[in-house]
């Protein structure tokens, strides 16, 4: 019986060591990126929708620039690996408070990503001036996150007509994780 | 001369686009699927396309007695979700010859999402066709206007 043993020629060898340690190399750079996670916070932003309004679920809007800056100094979009809304608080100033709303759902968006449905609260207790939506436990964000502005999008389920426009307050809580 | 022909092709870009913009609004409305359990308000946010279900045959659960929620959402989390106002269609945007694709369809009652892409044969009629993976592999479903446009 005869064996065939592909002749390496000694050059040939010493490229495939070089090309294996330099791959091994590039796989350890890359594991070593140490992972971190921040809190990205948006406070006090207006929801507003103009009236007249109509008994059911009306949406309020606010677009908010993504400062990468305030989770990191030069920190770019493509080093952020995860995003997840941890908080969602909703407050109004209105003297009945959200005693006309039936429920809230929050939802993001941006030109060039998917909208994400990412909090939700039904009902909505009567007698509050402020609200704490329950976050979506699956809902990932690093598309919207990559963009430069994205889109807040309230649906605030209303009881009755009106002829006024509303405005809200979002304060909204973002963990980013990213590699340095 | 040259200022001329620079301000021409601005006008004709700015027109081009602003009919461009007047024909993918035609989107914009209320309509009715085939099975007339739902309706769905098509709106516009920034530059895409939403379908939000506004008004429902059947608005209450009989099992709950309640208004009827996402209750077969596979995020469990969202499962007490409205359906009434719920965006069923999402992130459409308009390709030119009565055409809107790139968006989604979901179904609620199933809980699944389905790539979609919505023409308009007629001004008061939408062929919304869900598929997974490829168009040849889906259904589609015929909506009508609900306040007819001439």
């Amino acid at each position: 019986m005869v064996f065939h043993i592909p002749y390496i020629y000694p050059n040939e060898k010493k490229m495939k060591h070089y090309f294996l340690l330099s791959i091994s190399f590039l796989i350890l750079c890359c594991s070593c990126g140490e992972a971190t996670k921040k809190t990205y916070r948006i406070n006090q932003i207006d929801l507003t929708v103009e009236g007249p309004l109509f008994d059911g679920p009306n949406t309020l809007q606010a677009t908010h620039v993504i400062d990468l800056n305030a989770i990191e100094p030069n920190l770019k979009a493509d080093q952020i690996e995860a995003v997840k809304l941890i908080k969602a608080n909703i407050s109004t100033q209105d003297s009945i408070g959200f005693n006309n709303i039936r429920n809230f759902v929050l939802q993001l968006t941006s030109s060039d990503a998917k909208m994400e449905k990412v909090a939700v609260l039904n009902p909505v207790e009567k007698n509050l001036k402020e609200v704490t939506l329950n976050p979506s436990a699956e809902s990932e964000l690093l598309d919207n996150f990559q963009q430069k502005e994205i889109i807040l999008i309230l649906d605030a389920d209303i009881e009755g007509d009106s002829e006024n426009n509303l405005t809200y307050q979002g304060n909204f809580e973002f963990e980013i994780t990213y590699k340095k | 001369m040259k200022q001329l022909l620079l301000l021409s092709l601005l006008w004709l870009s700015h027109s081009i686009g602003f009919a461009q913009n007047t024909e993918a609004d035609q989107l914009l409305g209320v309509w009715e699927p085939s099975n007339g359990k739902a309706r769905v308000k098509i709106e516009k946010i920034g530059e895409k396309y939403y379908g939000k279900i506004v008004w429902l045959k059947e608005p209450i659960d009989p099992n709950t007695g309640q208004p009827k929620v996402d209750k077969n959402n596979p995020d469990a989390s969202l499962r007490t979700v409205p359906l009434k106002g719920y965006r069923m269609l999402k992130d459409f945007k308009y390709l030119g010859s009565n055409q809107w694709d790139n968006g989604t369809i979901y179904d609620p009652e199933n809980g699944s999402t389905y790539k979609c892409i919505i023409k308009m044969t007629d001004n008061n009629t939408l062929d919304i066709r869900g598929y997974i993976g490829v168009e040849a592999l889906g259904r589609t479903d015929v909506w009508k206007r609900l306040n007819l446009k001439k």
